[in-house]
């Protein structure tokens, strides 16, 4: 296929009829073609988010009249109406709004007085931090565990690991929040029950969110492990006379973690709906704690921002795993 | 079991199986899937095993090199004056690959989609000690020689650029790089075409010659291994049920499972063949116990001796390389199996 194409640009280059074609074929083939076309279609589905939360915004009520107290006269009402361009018809807003998403200019927050944009991003930087410590005990852990117990399917470390993450996986998240906080925090005092700060604050709202997908990815990777022991090229590399560890490092693994990236993937965006409540209970000033606010203050332009920032990210992570498969499965390279 | 002298006419053997009995636990109790196996496999002979699916002769070929792990083996499985079945998995190791390799009947899926084809061929020659360069092109040498074209530039390709029968081949390249002195090859071509089969078990023929390698045919199909095999050994209900170099096999069977096998096989060399006779009924699942002759039930000239006694499986009486677990073991081979009508009328009902 490739030398196909190959060749054919070659021809095409020395009669020099078409550079035009010689420049799409080989945009065709190549990585960078492939991740403009992924941030392209990264940047549409956020900007459809965006057109859903403008919608829904003003599906549930005339902004203006939730913004103000509900004492508030009508004159007041209008005056607001007219300062926003509330006014005005919708499409004509929409058209506006999205002239401003795309130059990424979501307005002032009406909450905080500034640019909503930045303010989004800032708040979400400290959301990461959160996000970052709970993956790098979630994913590790999660990946270990399930190794250890898809190796030995049945066995007793099999069956405890299974129980774990099955507990794991059906404790809610703020539940645990709240238990750990009054367990660690409240009884034995060894951590603060809230806050943002160094690592020694992190540390709880981290585990209460870790365990959930902790639990997952051993659960994939478990009977993802024991899938592929199972299989005939496992056998066919232990009759080459291949040691278990080898058959393991050489074969299993590459072709265990395909499914556990996937879910790796989902999980990270999952995070950032679990995120919203851990910050919340935690008092973690990261972008759900902002967003949870700003919904409270009827903020729009805080909330599109926010929600405009948690969008793009799931789309990054996703285009990310995309390119991960490149490295993992050669099925996906052409 | 009596083991007879040797003739001169039997190869010395490379490996033989003595008396192996092979068990699994499962939910629905024991399941006996080997009973009793007796063969022998000489040095740079190819023995050709046949039998129905369920017959347990891919359960023999993957308990040699002791791929089932919750299997229950007894008896012996001896290579020099190594047993087998009691070997260490660090000297099953050793073996595997360099003194015995296998090959699967699946090409699609005996091969790691996700590395590439080259490195799986050299893993064996690694562990024969090969260097990484030498391990290539020794690789692309072999891949070359069963017929893989263009084999440097395809060394770096993946499985799934390969059709079934260039994976079979790459398959084969993978076992044959740690040089082995044994080959099974269960089922090796069931998966490819009739002429992609032929072609490929005249190389693997080509290959044992060469390197005068035993090979292990393991298949259902007679015509394939008749064509391929210097001595075949039928298996039926986890046993041996009759052995004899490949051409004394199919022109005087001694068994009436062999003779009905040949009856019910499509031959394309004969145009006025009589009609096909296939076996009546069908094999007893191996967890069942039965006492006698575990092919009574489905023989023509089955007699009460069968139904109380099992046969052993004993050499004839005019060549000892031609054994048949046949109480009338010489009368089959003189005459056929005679109808049962004839035989029940003289028996008393068992």
């Amino acid at each position: 296929m490739t030398t196909i194409e190959r060749t054919r640009t070659a021809e095409e280059r020395s009669s020099g009829t078409s550079v035009w074609r010689t420049i799409r074929l080989f945009w065709a083939d190549s990585l960078i073609a492939l991740v403009v076309k992924r941030l392209f279609a990264g940047v549409a589905t956020v900007l459809v988010v965006l057109a859903v939360v403008f919608l829904i915004s003003n599906v549930i009520g005339d902004p203006a009249v939730l913004m103000l107290p509900p004492e508030a006269t009508a004159e007041q009402v209008e005056a607001l109406r007219t300062e926003l361009g509330l006014d005005r018809p919708l499409f004509v807003q929409f058209a506006e709004s999205f002239s401003g998403w795309i130059t990424g200019d979501f307005g002032v927050s009406t909450w905080q007085g500034m640019p909503a944009l930045p303010l989004a991003i800032e708040s979400f930087a400290k959301t990461l931090y959160l996000a970052e410590v709970t993956l790098i005990v979630a994913v590790p852990l999660g990946v270990i565990f399930g190794l250890a117990a898809g190796r030995r399917p049945n066995s007793w470390v099999d069956r405890l690991i299974t129980s774990i993450s099955a507990l794991g996986v059906s404790m809610p998240t703020f539940w645990l929040g709240l238990l750990l906080i009054l367990v660690f925090a409240v009884t034995l005092r060894w951590f603060p029950t809230n806050g943002y700060g160094g690592l020694h604050y992190a540390v709880l709202p981290a585990c209460a969110m870790a365990l959930l997908p902790l639990g997952r990815i051993a659960q994939i990777t478990r009977s993802s492990v024991a899938d592929e022991m199972g299989k005939l090229y496992v056998t066919a590399a232990r009759t080459r006379g291949l040691a278990e560890g080898a058959i393991g490092r050489q074969h299993v693994l590459r072709n265990a973690a395909i499914p556990v990236l996937t879910l790796i993937g989902s999980e990270v965006a999952s995070l950032l709906n679990g995120i919203v409540i851990i910050e919340v209970i935690f008092a973690w000033p990261g972008i759900g704690s902002m967003l949870i606010t700003s919904i409270q203050q009827r903020d729009l332009p805080l909330i599109t921002a926010s929600v405009a920032v948690i969008a793009a990210v799931a789309v990054l992570v996703n285009l990310i795993v995309d390119l991960a498969y490149l490295f993992i499965d050669p099925k996906v390279r052409r | 079991m009596t083991s007879p002298a040797m003739t001169a006419s039997e190869p010395v053997p490379f490996l033989s199986i003595e008396d192996l009995h092979v068990r699994f636990d499962s939910a629905r109790g024991v399941v006996h899937a080997v009973r009793g196996v007796n063969m022998r496999v000489g040095k740079g002979e190819r023995l050709g095993i046949v039998g129905e699916s369920g017959s347990g002769k891919s359960v023999t070929a993957h308990t040699i090199l002791r791929l089932m792990p919750d299997a229950q083996i007894s008896g012996r499985i001896m290579m020099g004056d190594k047993d087998l079945v009691s070997a260490s998995s660090s000297e099953m190791r050793g073996i595997r690959g360099r003194k015995i390799g296998m090959v699967f009947q699946d090409p699609m899926t005996s091969l790691d989609p996700v590395r590439t084809i080259g490195s799986q061929v050299v893993e064996a020659g690694r562990h024969r000690g090969l260097g990484r360069r030498e391990a290539r092109a020794e690789a692309i040498d072999l891949l070359g020689s069963l017929g893989i074209p263009r084999p440097s530039d395809r060394f770096d390709e993946y499985p799934h650029h390969f059709s079934g029968g260039m994976r079979q081949r790459v398959v084969i390249a993978a076992a044959l790089m740690g040089a082995p002195e044994l080959l099974i090859a269960d089922e090796p071509t069931t998966a490819l075409d009739v002429r992609l089969q032929a072609r490929l078990l005249d190389m693997l023929w080509v290959l044992s010659q060469e390197r005068d390698m035993s090979v292990m045919l393991v298949s259902h199909d007679l015509a394939l291994v008749a064509g391929f095999a210097d001595r075949v050994a039928v298996m039926y209900a986890g046993a041996v049920q009759e052995s004899a170099q490949v051409d004394r096999l199919f022109d005087r069977p001694a068994h009436p499972y062999t003779d009905g096998l040949i009856s019910s096989a499509p031959r394309l060399d004969a145009y006025d063949h009589p009609p096909l006779v296939p076996i009546p009924g069908s094999p007893p699942p191996p967890s069942v116990r039965m006492a006698g002759c575990r092919f009574a039930p489905r023989c023509p000239r089955a007699a009460a001796l069968c139904r109380e006694e099992e046969p052993a499986l004993l050499p004839l009486a005019d060549q000892s390389d031609h054994r048949s677990a046949c109480h009338f073991a010489e009368q089959v081979q003189a005459h056929g199996p005679i109808p049962a009508a004839s035989v029940a009328s003289t028996s008393h009902n068992g």
